[in-house]
C-alpha cells in the first residue's frame, strides 16, 4: 500500500489523515489550509481606500499649490508615484498581518518576478509583437475581443506563472488565501512595471492625470491577479477538475479585457469648443468598484470554502470530500 | 490511495491545459489581428476597366487624376497612402519615361525629393518597373509645432495598351517597412 503523505509538506500521515477533496493533510497544514485570514481582506480594503486617498491628496496638492515640475524633477516624481501603490499595499499588508506574516522575501520575490515578466515578456508581446495600439481601436468588436485574447490572456497568464512556478510548490504556500496574497503581489509587480514604463517613455507625467492612471492600473492588475490567485489557492488544497485553473486564468483574462475596453470607452470624452480628450475620473471609479467587487467575491468564496471544509470535518470526521463554489 | 496518485497527475494536466488555453487564445488573437489589419474591399475605377482590392479600413477618394487615393487615417503624422493613376503612353515608348515624368512633377511639388533606386520586378506574371524615392513633407503653416516627416515611397509602372498604370505607395520612413504589405497586396490585386 502506498504511503500517505501531506500534500503540502510531504510528511507521512496516517490513513485517517484529514483530507480536503482527494488531498491528505497533516494536522498543522490542515489547520493552515482552512485558516481565516481577515488581515488579508483588511489590507485589500485599506489598499483600495488608501489609493483613492492618495489620488485625492495628489490632486489637492497640485491644485492648491499650482505645482509645476519639468525635466528630471517630473520624471522622478512620476517614478515615485508609480511605486506608491505597491509600497502602500506592502505597508497595509504587513501592518495587518503581524501575527503570522508571510515571509517578506517570498512576497517581494513574487512582486519582482511579476515586474520582470511584464518587462521581459508581457510588454514586448502586447506592444511590439501584437502591436495592439495599431488595430484594437479599428472596431468595437476588435477592441473587445482583442483586449480579452491578447491583453487579458498575456497579462493574466504571466501573473499566474509568477505565482505557479515560484512560490506555489513551496511550503510557504500553505493556505487557500495565499493564492490571493501572492497573486496580488504579482499583479502589483506587473502594474508597477507598466506604470514605470508609462512614466519613463513619456519622460514624466502630468501629476494629476498620471496619478489617476497609475492607481487605476494598480487596482485592476492586483484584483485580476488576486482572482486567478484564488483559483490557484483552491487548486492546491482541493481536488479540483482539470478545467479549474484554465477556467480561472480565462475568467481573469475576460475581466481584464473587458476592463481594458470599458476604461478606454468611459474615460474618452468627445471634442467640444472648450476642449476634450480624456476624463480619468470615471476610470478610477470603475477600477475601485471592480477591485472592491473582486476582493469581496474572493473573500466570500474562500470563507465559504473554509467553512464547508470545517463543517464537513466536524460532521463526518477526518475524511471530507465537499466542494464549494 | 488513489487520490494521492491521481491528484499530481491531474495537476500536471491542469498546468498543460492552462498553457494550451493561453496559446489558443493568443493564436485566435493573432488571427483577429491579421483579419482586422489586412482585410480588403474591392474597387473598380476608370469605367470599370481597372479593378483591385484596397484595405477595408482606409479612407478612399476617387477622381480623374489620381483615379484612386486610399490612406490609413491611423498611421500617424503622415498617413500611409496608396495612389492609382494612369498616363497615356505610346506603345513604342519606354514605360520608364512615365516614371521620369512623375519624378519631375514631384521634384517641383515637394521638398528634398531624391530618387533612390530603380528595379525590374514581377507583378502578377508581368514585368514592371519600380522606383523607390524619398522626400521631406513639411507643413507650410509656420505655427504648426510638428517636425517635418521624411517620406519614403515606391512607384510601380504597369504597361497596358496605349497607357501605363502607375501605382504609388507613400509612407513615413518609420512605418514604410511595416506597411509595405498593403502596397504589395494592392499591386498584386490590380487587374486591367
Amino acid at each position: 500500500m502506498e504511503e500517505v503523505t501531506c500534500c503540502v509538506c510531504h510528511c507521512p500521515v496516517g490513513a485517517d489523515a484529514k483530507r480536503i477533496g482527494g488531498r491528505c493533510f497533516c494536522e498543522y497544514h490542515y489547520a493552515k489550509a482552512t485558516q481565516e485570514r481577515p488581515s488579508v481582506w483588511r489590507a485589500g480594503l485599506l489598499q483600495i481606500l488608501g489609493l483613492i486617498a492618495f489620488v485625492l491628496v495628489v490632486e489637492l496638492v497640485v491644485g492648491l499649490t499650482d505645482l509645476t515640475l519639468d525635466g528630471w524633477s517630473l520624471l522622478i516624481a512620476g517614478i515615485v508615484l508609480a511605486l506608491v501603490p505597491a509600497l502602500l499595499w506592502l505597508l497595509f499588508f504587513y501592518r495587518q498581518d503581524r501575527l503570522e506574516p508571510e515571509p517578506k522575501g517570498a512576497v517581494v520575490g513574487v512582486f519582482v518576478l511579476g515586474a520582470l515578466l511584464a518587462q521581459a515578456v508581457g510588454i514586448p508581446l502586447v506592444e511590439q509583437v501584437f502591436d495592439v495600439r495599431r488595430w484594437l481601436p479599428i472596431s468595437t468588436w476588435s477592441h473587445i475581443i482583442g483586449s480579452i485574447l491578447v491583453v487579458g490572456f498575456t497579462q493574466e497568464f504571466l501573473k499566474y506563472a509568477a505565482v505557479r512556478y515560484s512560490i506555489y510548490p513551496t511550503l510557504e504556500f500553505d493556505e487557500r488565501v495565499d493564492g490571493v496574497v501572492y497573486g496580488t503581489a504579482a499583479g502589483l509587480g506587473y502594474a508597477t512595471m507598466l506604470n514605470l514604463r508609462y512614466v519613463v517613455d513619456s519622460g514624466g507625467v502630468n501629476l494629476q492625470a498620471g496619478v489617476m492612471r497609475i492607481v487605476v492600473t494598480a487596482l485592476a492588475q492586483a484584483s485580476f491577479a488576486g482572482l486567478s490567485g484564488y483559483f490557484l489557492g483552491r487548486a492546491k488544497f482541493e481536488d479540483e477538475p482539470v478545467w479549474w485553473l484554465p477556467g480561472g486564468v480565462s475568467l481573469a483574462a475576460l475581466l481584464n479585457g473587458l476592463f481594458t475596453y470599458l476604461r478606454g470607452e468611459i474615460t474618452t470624452t468627445g471634442l467640444t469648443l472648450s476642449g476634450g480628450g480624456v476624463n480619468p475620473w470615471p476610470g478610477l471609479i470603475l477600477a475601485a468598484l471592480v477591485a472592491g467587487a473582486t476582493f469581496a467575491l474572493v473573500f466570500y468564496l474562500i470563507r465559504r470554502a473554509n467553512r464547508l471544509t470545517l463543517a464537513g470535518a466536524n460532521a463526518k470526521g477526518p475524511v471530507t470530500s465537499e466542494r464549494g463554489v | 490511495m488513489i487520490a494521492s496518485k491521481t491528484t499530481p497527475r491531474r495537476d500536471r494536466w491542469a498546468d498543460w491545459a492552462v498553457i494550451l488555453v493561453v496559446v489558443a487564445a493568443l493564436g485566435l488573437g493573432f488571427l483577429l489581428r491579421e483579419n482586422t489589419l489586412y482585410s480588403y474591399s474591392s474597387f473598380a475605377v476608370g469605367d470599370g476597366d481597372i479593378s483591385g482590392c484596397v484595405p477595408a479600413n482606409w479612407l478612399r477618394e476617387y477622381g480623374d487624376d489620381p483615379l484612386l487615393q486610399a490612406r490609413d487615417p491611423r498611421s500617424g503624422a503622415f498617413n500611409t497612402k496608396l495612389v492609382l493613376r494612369t498616363r497615356p503612353l505610346a506603345p513604342e515608348m519606354e514605360p520608364i519615361l512615365a516614371l521620369q515624368s512623375l519624378a519631375m512633377e514631384r521634384a517641383d511639388a515637394v521638398n528634398a525629393f531624391r530618387a533612390l533606386e530603380t528595379d525590374q520586378v514581377a507583378v502578377g506574371g508581368r514585368t514592371a518597373i519600380q522606383r523607390t524615392f524619398t522626400y521631406v513633407q513639411a507643413d507650410r503653416n509656420p505655427y504648426l509645432d510638428r517636425l517635418p516627416v521624411v517620406v519614403k515611397g515606391v512607384d510601380v509602372v504597369l504597361q497596358d495598351a496605349g497607357r501605363v498604370i502607375l501605382v504609388t505607395y507613400l509612407a513615413s520612413v518609420d512605418t514604410f517597412d511595416r506597411d509595405y504589405r498593403y502596397f504589395r497586396d494592392f499591386v498584386e490585386s490590380i487587374a486591367f
